[in-house]
């Protein structure tokens, strides 16, 4: 199965672009609360049982937030990211171009293509992402002291 | 105790915040600024006093909009600012942290920034503001301390 989510920023032109792409999986999407209603696959908006999707995914489409990123390559999933321009700037590219060149998931560019990167993500082995050593709090405390 | 206005946003910046102010949380006392169309946040600090301004970030608006949303926002601020006291502004983003970043700094507080761990090589707007006024800057790639000659890099928060 291969879902595709956006966390909680809605991401028209990513659902528009799989939903119009003829894909081989089972695909199941969660959209937000964006406007375009898929025909093609199972949707829904949001869900309290995200962690069910994720761990029966085998793949893993989502936007260029750093956050649900860190979250998914973190948890060993193979992930296709797509950075989401619909923001007011486009730093997601900044994230998904690193995560990319370090081999942590596939960074989708173009989205005509998402079934090349499908292909692509299921022949890699992607590293698992571990976050270093975060010693911000002793400092910010430390500084404050 | 000395009081920490957190000031956080949606997108990723609020799930930065929370993992600091998680590890954070008892060495301070916190009052949280947030921004007005934020609710999946505001849910997630209930417990906790909360203050909201008006979102600066214009979502596909033209510029002389976020530039009203700049002064209200400013407005706002300063009335926080007031009620809250705080000793310390700490934030790690979006927009609605510069007004009240410029407040403290005019009344003599310290001004913490911590720039999103989603930036590798590029600056985000609160983090090109705050910059010149932090009294500490943190960024979260190593890469960055490249573009903040006086940024910090202890790690990343996730």
């Amino acid at each position: 199965m291969i879902f595709v989510t956006v966390g909680t920023t809605s991401f028209n032109t990513l659902i528009k672009a799989i939903d119009e792409t003829k894909i081989n999986d089972k695909v199941i999407i969660q959209k937000s609360d964006g406007s375009y209603l898929p025909k093609n696959y199972e949707f829904f908006e949001y869900t309290n049982e995200i962690k069910k999707y994720y761990s029966e995914a085998e793949i893993i489409i989502t936007h260029g937030g750093a956050g649900s990123i860190f979250k998914l390559v973190g948890m060993g999933k193979k992930v296709i990211g797509v950075a989401n321009e619909e923001r007011t700037d486009k730093h997601q590219s900044d994230i998904l171009k690193k995560m990319a060149d370090e081999n942590y998931l596939i960074w989708c560019k173009d989205l005509t293509k998402i079934n090349e990167a499908i292909t692509k993500a299921k022949k890699t082995n992607f590293k698992k992402y571990t976050p270093p050593e975060c010693n911000i709090a002793e400092y910010i405390t430390e500084f404050l002291n | 105790m000395k009081k920490i206005l957190f000031v956080t946003g949606s997108g990723g910046h609020s799930t930065e915040s929370l993992i600091l102010f998680e590890q954070i949380k008892d060495k301070f006392e916190f009052e949280f600024l947030l921004e007005n169309d934020d609710p999946f946040t505001k849910k997630q600090i209930k417990e906790l006093k909360i203050y909201e301004a008006i979102t600066i970030r214009g979502k596909k608006e033209n510029f002389l909009f976020t530039i009203f949303r700049g002064i209200k926002c400013s407005i706002e601020s300063f009335f926080v600012f007031i009620k809250s006291k705080p000793d310390i502004i700490l934030s790690a983003g979006p927009g609605i942290a510069i007004p009240i970043s410029y407040l403290g700094k005019l009344f003599g507080k310290k001004i913490i920034f911590i720039e999103s761990w989603s930036r590798v090589n590029t600056k985000s707007i609160a983090g090109k503001f705050i910059y010149p006024i932090s009294n500490q800057f943190y960024v979260q790639w190593p890469e960055m301390t490249k573009i903040y000659k006086k940024g910090i890099y202890k790690g990343r928060l996730g």
